[in-house]
């Protein structure tokens, strides 16, 4: 066992505590979400709890981040968007303010719930927004790197970060700026799975399995990722797979075709995402969810 | 004091028409009702645009700023000619924001139900400082306005100070009938809440003293007219974001001259 082992919210989270503790500028923000790791702090006078009221809740973090506070908000990551977008994108985003986003439960990470809870829309609407950095998080280390820098993170900035032990690439080096990285390299550079968020763990696993052929890139940060790089790689491979847990509209698939617009890629590319409709079956596992719904590493697998 | 605010908001009043004239676009009706509420504010003790470390304020009704840059000219916090400049560059508008008259300012505004919820978060960054805001009466409609009203009461924030301006209008429909407002609903929340002429300076400066010495946060019911002092426009849904005729306003302009 290694000090990144255990729930990734746990690592993320205990990072945010500690940096709570020491900077009494931060202020801690739910919508009657819990999370394990900050139930100590609740009765601290700088941790909000704002109920179930989405839009009040960002409304009050705008205020203090005027007044040179540093909110951090969490809550689920469906209602923290859909719920309360306008103020998300009128009192946060247009006073571009220092306002960190935390967005649990996302993909199909609360399978059973139905669509309400099923997060594969929120990336696109969130970088709809033009003042909002995103970063999705793929794995415990990522989630180490981010929090522990969460307060030099500048500028509004939605984070979403998923559930259980996905510690599987703990020596990869994640560089914040450049906003993506090659997380499982093959000999040959045949074939690229783009993927983000949970699904990094499944595109790695079946390219670990698959004979040296495949390669795995996550794309964590949606805004500011270094693109001339990402192209660059791009256009190294053979074959190109974007693999994505969210929908075909609502997440990843969009961001990488402005990038591969912008730069005038033409280039021959596969792809598996989530439908754009809501899904409106209930499933007590996510790994079943997954599978049924035609995303699993078997589906994958016959892309390659 | 009553003499003097009754001289200053007929100024105010004037320089708002001259800004109409100038082809600055405002909303009529709906700055006139509030007039002499944010006179008094600015104009009193109570909020010093001047000064570095004020108390916040919001004018959440955003279509309202052509009375809130009135001020700003009348007490010389800008002058008329930095005023039309930004006007040419395009950048002051129908609507307020924080990036020009950042001292002066203090929140973008244009969509509504949002300044007491960030009033909450502007409370709690300064506990020593009474944070005020006026909404519109139309506004309180919103869900946000009650989200942040129960949070208020329940949390017991108690320094912010919410004016709504009831005149009776929203931009499309009378709405004489406000059940929350008719009913009161608010006094079953934890605000000290206090009904007044919006238009009577005493009265408005007695209830900002009692809501500045208030330990519970505030609400301010002020009952006010709708273009109140524009003749044609008083209390005429057609001017509550209809401009009057310009031969209309040279009419007020040369009575307020007079007067």
């Amino acid at each position: 066992m290694n000090k990144l082992d255990g729930d990734v919210r746990d690592i993320f989270f205990n990072n945010i505590k500690k940096i709570f503790i020491k900077n009494n500028k931060n202020f801690i923000l739910t919508n009657d979400s819990d999370v394990f790791a900050l139930k100590s702090l609740r009765n601290n006078k700088r941790f909000i709890d704002a109920g179930v009221a989405e839009q009040n809740l960002i409304n009050i973090s705008a205020g203090l981040a005027k007044f040179g506070k540093l909110p951090i908000v969490y809550g689920f990551c469906s209602f923290l968007t859909f719920r309360c977008y306008e103020q998300l994108r009128f009192n946060i985003a247009s006073h571009n303010l220092n306002v960190k986003i935390i967005g649990i439960g996302p993909g199909f990470s609360f399978p059973y719930d139905g669509p309400t809870h099923h997060g594969t829309q929120d990336i696109y609407l969130m970088y709809l927004i033009p003042e909002i950095e995103i970063y999705n998080i793929s794995d415990n280390n990522l989630a180490n790197e981010v929090s522990k820098k969460i307060n030099k993170i500048k500028g509004p900035t939605y984070i979403r970060i998923d559930k259980g032990n996905l510690n599987y690439n703990q020596n990869i080096k994640y560089n914040l700026d450049k906003g993506y990285e090659i997380i499982f390299k093959s000999k040959k550079q045949n074939i690229l799975i783009i993927t983000s968020g949970f699904f990094c763990k499944y595109a790695t696993e079946l390219a670990s399995s698959n004979n040296n052929n495949v390669s795995v890139l996550n794309l964590f940060k949606f805004k500011n990722f270094n693109k001339k790089g990402f192209i660059k790689i791009i256009k190294q491979y053979k074959k190109i797979i974007i693999y994505d847990e969210s929908s075909e509209s609502g997440g990843i698939l969009p961001i990488i075709n402005n990038s591969l617009l912008k730069y005038k890629v033409n280039k021959k590319i596969e792809i598996l995402t989530s439908p754009d409709k809501q899904i409106f079956n209930y499933y007590q596992d996510r790994d079943l969810m997954i599978s049924k719904s035609g995303l699993g590493k078997r589906n994958l697998n016959k892309l390659l | 004091m009553e003499k003097n605010f009754k001289i200053i908001s007929s100024e105010i009043r004037l320089q708002f028409l001259k800004l109409i004239l100038d082809k600055n676009k405002y909303h009529l009706g709906g700055s006139a009702s509030c007039l002499d509420l944010l006179t008094v504010l600015f104009f009193g003790k109570y909020i010093n645009l001047k000064k570095k470390n004020r108390s916040p304020f919001i004018l959440s009704k955003g279509h309202a700023l052509g009375v809130f840059y009135s001020i700003l000219l009348k007490q010389r916090i800008i002058s008329i000619k930095k005023f039309n400049l930004l006007k040419k560059k395009t950048l002051l508008g129908g609507q307020l924001d924080t990036f020009n008259l950042t001292k002066h300012v203090d929140w973008n505004t244009g969509s509504l139900g949002h300044s007491i919820g960030v009033c909450i978060g502007f409370a709690i960054a300064n506990p020593k400082k009474k944070v005020w805001t006026i909404v519109g009466d139309a506004e309180i409609d919103e869900g946000s306005v009650w989200e942040a009203l129960f949070f208020i009461s329940e949390k017991k924030i108690d320094n912010i100070i919410i004016i709504i301006d009831r005149n009776r209008l929203s931009a499309s429909s009378y709405i004489e009938k406000k059940e929350v407002l008719d009913n009161n609903i608010l006094n079953q929340l934890r605000f000290s809440v206090t009904k007044i002429n919006g238009h009577d300076h005493r009265s408005i400066a007695k209830c900002y003293d009692q809501a500045i010495k208030s330990k519970k946060s505030s609400i301010i019911i002020a009952n006010t007219i709708k273009g109140k002092g524009f003749g044609i426009a008083e209390n005429n849904i057609k001017y509550s974001h209809e401009a009057i005729k310009n031969s209309e306003i040279s009419e007020l302009i040369k009575y307020y001259e007079q007067t």
